[in-house]
């Protein structure tokens, strides 16, 4: 009898000890939507290169400091015009067990920057041919372009295998985790790719990305343990884990520009002063409080501090709180009784509680608001497409490159929802893709002045992106783009 | 043969109510997989690679003759087959729906039945404030107690996503909840009914045992209001588990038909509306049968 006991006692043991180590090597992570599609040249969804991060590789590809590091390139030369990039690659396997060739890579850009095929060949435009030669490729750009490489460190430069098929669903990359399973509204199953060129096996053998919409079963989840992993956590569930002793909240900057859209061709607002009146209005420090729950930083550029190298941090006593000011201002622009409409975006809690905290303060200096929410498809067709709108808040994700950001308030671009025109900024943002080191950073911090002399908008904060895990898990990293990298995660 | 035509009538009526609908609201798919970072060359090459640079009725006809062939067309949103999804998502929708009922009559009956049997003052008062209780109370409320007391307090049971049978315990509980207040209404006064009628005192009176009286005369007698309301309860829930399958994060035909109509994903909006008609259209047909069955004198006009 005692010794069967002991059986069963051994079996029990034996068993919790094999479930807890198959526990221990896969991750689950919470993420709000689906990918949209796994194939490189058609995805553009930010839900996709969360993912895709992990699975698919460029030539060069993204660090979290916001530089690039040699991904399939193991080094690169620049001509001294800076128009040929020539980059000597790595023996590297794709997930299918091939090696990848430099005709691999010449296919893939070229289908990059074909109108036919890709989705974003304007990004590309600006290369004049590739060629590959042994286990170098040859990139010749129509002119100089400081931004060329952070470009080639989008998922639409990802690197797959010439004539390959069904991408959409099975991508074939080089990452450290390749895709095992996508089931639409459930999840992406990844499972660690042993073949890595860098010769590292992550530490968790299989990390499920699970599609969970909802921001209060999301933390539901994460605190009975059937998620481990929520990257981006609303700071209005925070209180939920505050004191949750097995969880931990890594906090960092999200590089996303939250924007009071001002529409500048749009009177009263083509008067510089009624922007600033809008502008001195705004206590940023009530509105971090109120709507963020303090996880923010103040903001009154363009560009996050998450690009300290660029960032301009002069600009703070531009348009600083001051009511009795702001009314002057109207007063002076002839403006009584102002009333408009402030459109905002319910999908997203964050700038919808900031419209209403702004809209208070912009009443106590006798401006009128109406607040109207509209849901996301109906916001990106009337006020991004249509740019029918008086003023609206967004936020704006950040990219590799202040030129990818600033481009957009330039007059003639197609994303310039603001209508802001000024043809010194215009002529800066011309300048800057063709210079180097700190003439290129001078160039867009006027620039980023410009913007906060005229108002363009009024730049509220850049939130802090909060990663909720599990406190065993270590090795976190935000990034300024919109990643997860789930290989350096470990415990 | 009637019922087949008015099927058919059905099915392009709600397509085509469908399709109107999210052609007004403003939106476009493309627009929405692109976000603020579109540009109209962006714009362009999507637009044509999804089929959206035709005029609108022609993709409705499209639509339309693929339908009645069998095929639901391609997914905007996920770039799949429409099929696929809504595979995946039926079964969960269904079991949700099906066990909800099945539950909430069988607590229904039992405590109708028991408050019939033994008529005290506070059984009957004890069982009317929860019917009211369960009524009033929100369901994504119940839900999120549900998961905050079995899954986070607890931990015996998943907090959500779908991973098994498991899984579907809670929301089915959630479910079941209201529905069980609602039927419970109408069994007790069903059975009020009956049993204050002349022929339940002739039964007692020439010395029945109550059992027999209670299941046998009673109770399959009060069950008609019952039949009906489960039915239109089960209508309710193959269009109505959206909430709870959105608090449970359930893959289902809800989050299906609200993630496709938040993307303006036609296709797959359309395919999940015209099953959920489909589906209402044959629950209808076999609570006609059910009440026929209960019921000699019910007869279809």
């Amino acid at each position: 009898m005692r010794r069967r006991l002991n059986y069963v006692v051994l079996s029990l043991a034996l068993i919790l000890t094999i479930g807890s180590s198959a526990w221990a090597a896969a991750l689950n992570v919470a993420v709000y939507a689906d990918p949209d599609t796994f194939d490189p040249t058609r995805t553009v969804a930010a839900s996709t290169v969360e993912i895709a991060f992990n699975i698919y590789e460029g030539l060069v590809k993204a660090t979290p400091d916001g530089s690039v590091t040699g991904a399939l390139a193991e080094r690169w030369e620049i001509s001294s015009d800076q128009e040929t990039y020539t980059f000597y690659l790595r023996d590297a396997v794709f997930h299918d067990g091939t090696k990848v060739k430099a005709s691999d890579v010449v296919n893939a850009l070229n289908r990059a920057r074909d109108p036919e095929i890709s989705a974003r060949w304007s990004d590309f435009a600006l290369i004049e041919s590739i060629e590959a030669d042994e286990s170098k490729v040859v990139i010749k750009l129509n002119q100089p372009n400081a931004a060329f490489l952070t470009t080639l460190a989008e998922i639409n430069a990802a690197i797959y295998p010439e004539g390959a098929q069904g991408l959409a669903s099975h991508p074939i990359g080089t990452g450290p985790y390749r895709l095992v399973e996508w089931l639409p509204n459930q999840y992406v199953k990844l499972e660690r790719f042993a073949g890595h060129w860098s010769g590292e096996l992550p530490f968790y053998e299989e990390v499920k990305f699970l599609i969970i919409p909802d921001q209060n079963s999301a933390v539901l989840n994460l605190r009975s343990g059937n998620v481990d992993l929520i990257p981006r956590m609303e700071p209005v569930v925070y209180h939920q884990v505050e004191h949750d002793p097995n969880i931990k909240v890594v906090a960092g900057p999200m590089n996303l520009v939250q924007i009071l859209a001002i529409n500048n061709q749009r009177p009263p607002f083509d008067d510089v002063r009624v922007r600033k009146a809008l502008a001195m209005a705004i206590n940023r420090d009530e509105i971090i409080y109120g709507a963020a729950w303090g996880y923010a930083q103040p903001l009154y550029s363009g560009l996050s501090p998450a690009m300290p190298t660029y960032y301009n941090d002069q600009l703070a006593l531009v348009n600083p709180y001051d009511p009795e000011r702001a009314r002057e201002l109207l007063r002076e622009a002839g403006v009584e009784n102002l009333r408009f409409t402030l459109t905002l975006p319910s999908d997203y809690p964050l700038h919808v509680q900031t419209g209403e905290i702004a809209a208070q303060q912009w009443k106590a200096i006798g401006i009128d608001v109406d607040i109207q929410l509209v849901e996301w498809g109906t916001w990106l067709e009337r006020v991004y497409n249509q740019r029918d709108y008086d003023v609206s808040i967004i936020g704006l994700a950040g990219r590799l490159d202040p030129h990818a950001i600033l481009v957009r308030y330039e007059s003639t671009n197609s994303r310039n929802f603001f209508n802001f025109s000024s043809e010194e900024f215009d002529q800066l943002i011309g300048q800057g893709l063709s210079l180097q080191g700190s003439e290129r950073e001078a160039v867009y911090k006027r620039a980023q002045e410009i913007l906060a002399n005229e108002a363009a908008g009024v730049f509220v904060m850049d939130p802090e992106q909060l990663a909720a895990m599990r406190v065993e898990i270590q090795g976190w990293q935000h990034y300024p783009i919109y990643v997860v990298d789930a290989a350096r995660l470990y415990e | 043969m009637r019922k087949i035509l008015s099927l058919i009538f059905i099915v392009i009526l709600v397509s085509l109510i469908t399709f109107t609908a999210l052609q007004v609201l403003p939106g476009d798919p493309a627009l929405l997989i692109l976000g603020t970072e579109s540009s109209p060359e962006a714009l362009a090459a999507i637009r044509s690679q999804l089929g959206l640079d035709k005029p609108a009725l022609v993709r409705f006809g499209q639509w339309l003759v693929s339908f009645v062939q069998g095929d639901l067309g391609q997914s905007i949103r996920y770039s799949v087959p429409v099929r696929v999804l809504v595979a995946r998502a039926l079964p969960i929708t269904l079991t949700l729906a099906l066990w909800a009922v099945f539950v909430s009559l069988g607590i229904a009956i039992l405590l109708g039945v028991v408050s019939a049997a033994f008529a005290s003052r506070w059984w009957g008062r004890g069982v009317r404030v929860f019917s009211q209780l369960g009524m009033a109370v929100p369901q994504f409320w119940i839900g999120i107690l549900f998961i905050q007391v079995f899954a986070v307090q607890l931990r015996v049971l998943p907090a959500g996503g779908f991973s098994g049978p498991r899984s579907l315990i809670l929301p089915v509980a959630t479910l079941a909840l209201p529905r069980t207040a609602v039927l419970l209404n109408m069994v007790q006064s069903g059975l009020a009914n009956v049993l204050g009628s002349d022929y339940i005192r002739t039964a007692k009176a020439k010395g029945l045992p109550w059992a027999k009286v209670l299941f046998k005369h009673a109770l399959i007698n009060g069950a008609i209001a019952t039949a009906t309301s489960a039915g239109i309860q089960l209508i309710q829930l193959l269009a109505g588990t959206i909430v709870v399958e959105q608090v449970f994060g359930l893959p289902g035909m809800g989050q299906l038909v609200l993630t496709g109509v938040l993307q303006r994903d036609l296709p797959l909006v359309q395919a999940v509306v015209v099953l959920v008609a489909i589906g209402i259209v044959a629950v209808n047909f076999t609570v006609d049968l059910a009440l026929m069955l209960l019921d000699p004198r019910i007869r279809f006009e």
